[in-house]
C-alpha cells in the first residue's frame, strides 16, 4: 500500500526537506535510482517514508498517519496487546518459561542470566501474530479488504513475511494496534511501535499458567507441522538426488 | 574439416567425457552406485552419449571409418549410440519424475517401436545416400534429401523421448525443495524444450545455407549441455548431501 507521490512532495515541503531524489538519496541512504523510479511512477514505498522520518528524527507513526492508507494508524492505541507481545516470544523461550514455573530445583531461573530471548521475528512469527489477534475470519477479512488471494496470504504467511497493506488489514480484523503489524514485519522497529524495551522478557513473567500452557499448546501444533512439511521436502529432495545424481 | 563443427563436438565431448568420469569415478560408492545403483541408466547414457561425440571427432572417425563394411558406417553407429543414450536417459527420468506417460512413451512397448523405426530409417537413409568419401554427421552430403530425413529421424528421436518429461520436469524445478534442485531441474526441461522445438523448426534449417546451419546445430550441443549439466548438478547435491545439511533440523537457528 504504496503512498502518493504528491502527498509525499508536500509532506517533504512541510518538514523543508527537498524532494528531489538526490538529496533524498543522501539524506536515507536508498538508491537514487530506487527514489527516482518511486516519484516518477507516482507511488512511494512506505520504507521511504519512514527512512525520510528517521533520518529527519520525525516520529514514524506521525510521519506514517499524514498519508491517507495510514490515517487510521493513530484512531487505536498504538501500544500492542499482551497476545501481540506474547506472539513475538519464541516457543522455546515458552518452553524455558514452562520449565523454570515447573521446578526451581531441576530448571533455575538464573540458568538463564545473561542470554536475551530469542530475538523476533523468527520462524512463523508473523503466523503466530496473526494467529494472536484472529477473532475467526482474519484470513478471509484480510483477503477482502485488500483484494489478494487466500492462497497469497498463505504463501506470505510460511516465508514468514507480510506486505503493510495486509499487516494493516490483519490489525484492522483483529481489532489491536495498527502499528504492531507493521513492528512484526519489520517496517518500523518495536520502540517506534510503542513497545516497551523489555515487553517480551516483562510479559514471559506475567503471563498466567494458563495462557501460556496454550500459547505452547498452539506453538507446538503449528511445529508438527512444519517438521512434518520439511521431513517430506527432505525425503523427496534426497529421492530426487539419489535417482538423478 | 570444418572448424564450425570440430570445435562445438570437442566442447562437448570435454563436457560430457568429464562429467560421465566424475559421476563415475566419484568416491565413497561413486561407482557403484553410478555403475550399479538407482542412477545407473544415467551413468550408462553419458558413457553412451560421450562415445557417439568420440566416434564424430575426425580423427577418430576416419579410424573407426577403416574398419567399418559400409562407407560412414561411422555416423549411423554415432547415432545409435545416440538413440540409445537418449533412450536411457528418458527412461529414467520418467521414473524420476514419476511420469508413467513417459515410461510408457520412452521404455514401454511404444517406446521400443519407434527405437525400432528410427534406427531401420537411419540405415535406410544411409544407404540411399550417395556418399563415396567419410563425412562426420554426413555434412558434405547435407543437400540430399535422404540425409536431411536420416538427420531428421534422429531429431525427432529426441523430440519424442523428451516432449512427455518436459511438463514433469518444469514441475520439479517449481516444487524442488532445493535451490540447486530447481535450477537442475530448470536446466534439464530448458534443455528438452530446446531440442523440441528443433525438431519442430526443421523445416526452416533446411531453408538455411553455410555457415548458418551450424547455429542450428549448436541448439542441439546447447540443449544436451543444459541437461548434463542439470544431472550434474543433482550428482553434485548427492555428493554433498545437500539434502541433508539445507533441509536437516527444523528445530535449530544457529
Amino acid at each position: 500500500m504504496p503512498v502518493s507521490a504528491a502527498e509525499f512532495r508536500e509532506w517533504l515541503e512541510g518538514n523543508a526537506v527537498s524532494p528531489s531524489p538526490t538529496a533524498l538519496s543522501t539524506l536515507t541512504g536508498i538508491n537514487r535510482g530506487t527514489l527516482n523510479n518511486q516519484l516518477r511512477r507516482g507511488n512511494v514505498a512506505e520504507s521511504t517514508v519512514i527512512a525520510v522520518a528517521r533520518a529527519t528524527g520525525t516520529n514514524v507513526i506521525d510521519a506514517l498517519s499524514v498519508f491517507s492508507p495510514y490515517r487510521i494508524i493513530k484512531s487505536r492505541p498504538i501500544k500492542p496487546s499482551s497476545a501481540e507481545v506474547l506472539s513475538q516470544v519464541h516457543h522455546a523461550d515458552l518452553m524455558a518459561e514452562l520449565q523454570f514455573r515447573t521446578s526451581q530445583r531441576h530448571y533455575p531461573r538464573e540458568m538463564r542470566k545473561g542470554i536475551d530471548l530469542i530475538a523476533f521475528p523468527h520462524d512463523g512469527s508473523v503466523r503466530a501474530w496473526i494467529d494472536a489477534i484472529d477473532p475467526g475470519d482474519i484470513r478471509q477479512r484480510m483477503s477482502e479488504e485488500t483484494g489478494m488471494a487466500l492462497t497469497y496470504i498463505a504463501t506470505q504467511l510460511t516465508e514468514n513475511k507480510l506486505n503493510p497493506h495486509l499487516a494493516i488489514a490483519a490489525s484492522r480484523a483483529g481489532g489491536g494496534s495498527y502499528a504492531s503489524g507493521l513492528v512484526v514485519t519489520e517496517l518500523i522497529t518495536p520502540t517506534e511501535g510503542g513497545w516497551q524495551i523489555r515487553a517480551r522478557e516483562d510479559e514471559l513473567l506475567e503471563v498466567s499458567d494458563d495462557v501460556l500452557v496454550d500459547a505452547i499448546s498452539a506453538r507446538i501444533h503449528l511445529l508438527q507441522r512444519r517438521v512434518k512439511q520439511r521431513k517430506e521436502a527432505r525425503e523427496y529432495a534426497e529421492k530426487m538426488t539419489e535417482l538423478l545424481g | 574439416m570444418n572448424p564450425l563443427t570440430v570445435i562445438p563436438v570437442s566442447l562437448m565431448l570435454i563436457l560430457l567425457g568429464s562429467l560421465t568420469f566424475k559421476r563415475v569415478n566419484t568416491p565413497v560408492l561413486g561407482h557403484q552406485h553410478a555403475l550399479q545403483g538407482k542412477a545407473s541408466s544415467i551413468a550408462l547414457s553419458g558413457i553412451f552419449l560421450t562415445l557417439a561425440y568420440l566416434l564424430l571427432l575426425p580423427p577418430v572417425y576416419m579410424g573407426v571409418e577403416s574398419l567399418m563394411p559400409l562407407t560412414n558406417g561411422t555416423d549411423l553407429i554415432s547415432k545409435y549410440f545416440a538413440l540409445v543414450a537418449v533412450a536411457f536417459l528418458g527412461g529414467h527420468l520418467s521414473v524420476a519424475y514419476d511420469s508413467p506417460l513417459a515410461r510408457r512413451w520412452t521404455v514401454g512397448a511404444p517406446g521400443a517401436v519407434v527405437l525400432g523405426i528410427v534406427a531401420t530409417g537411419l540405415l535406410g537413409t544411409l544407404l540411399a545416400t550417395e556418399a563415396p568419401n567419410p563425412s562426420p554427421q554426413l555434412l558434405d552430403y547435407a543437400g540430399q534429401p535422404s540425409v536431411r530425413l536420416n538427420t531428421w529421424l534422429v531429431l525427432a528421436y529426441v523430440a519424442y523421448i523428451v516432449a512427455p518429461l518436459i511438463r514433469p520436469a518444469y514441475k520439479d524445478s517449481r516444487k524442488n525443495p532445493l535451490r540447486g534442485g530447481r535450477l537442475a531441474s530448470g536446466l534439464i526441461a530448458g534443455g528438452f524444450a530446446l531440442s523440441l522445438i528443433r525438431a519442430f523448426t526443421y523445416p526452416v534449417e533446411l531453408g538455411a545455407t553455410g555457415d548458418v546451419t551450424y547455429l542450428f546445430m549448436i541448439v542441439s550441443y546447447i540443449s544436451t549441455a543444459f541437461v548434463v549439466i542439470g544431472l550434474a548438478l543433482f550428482a553434485y547435491a548427492r555428493k554433498n548431501r545437500t539434502p541433508q545439511t539445507e533441509l536437516g533440523s527444523l528445530l535449530s537457528i544457529d
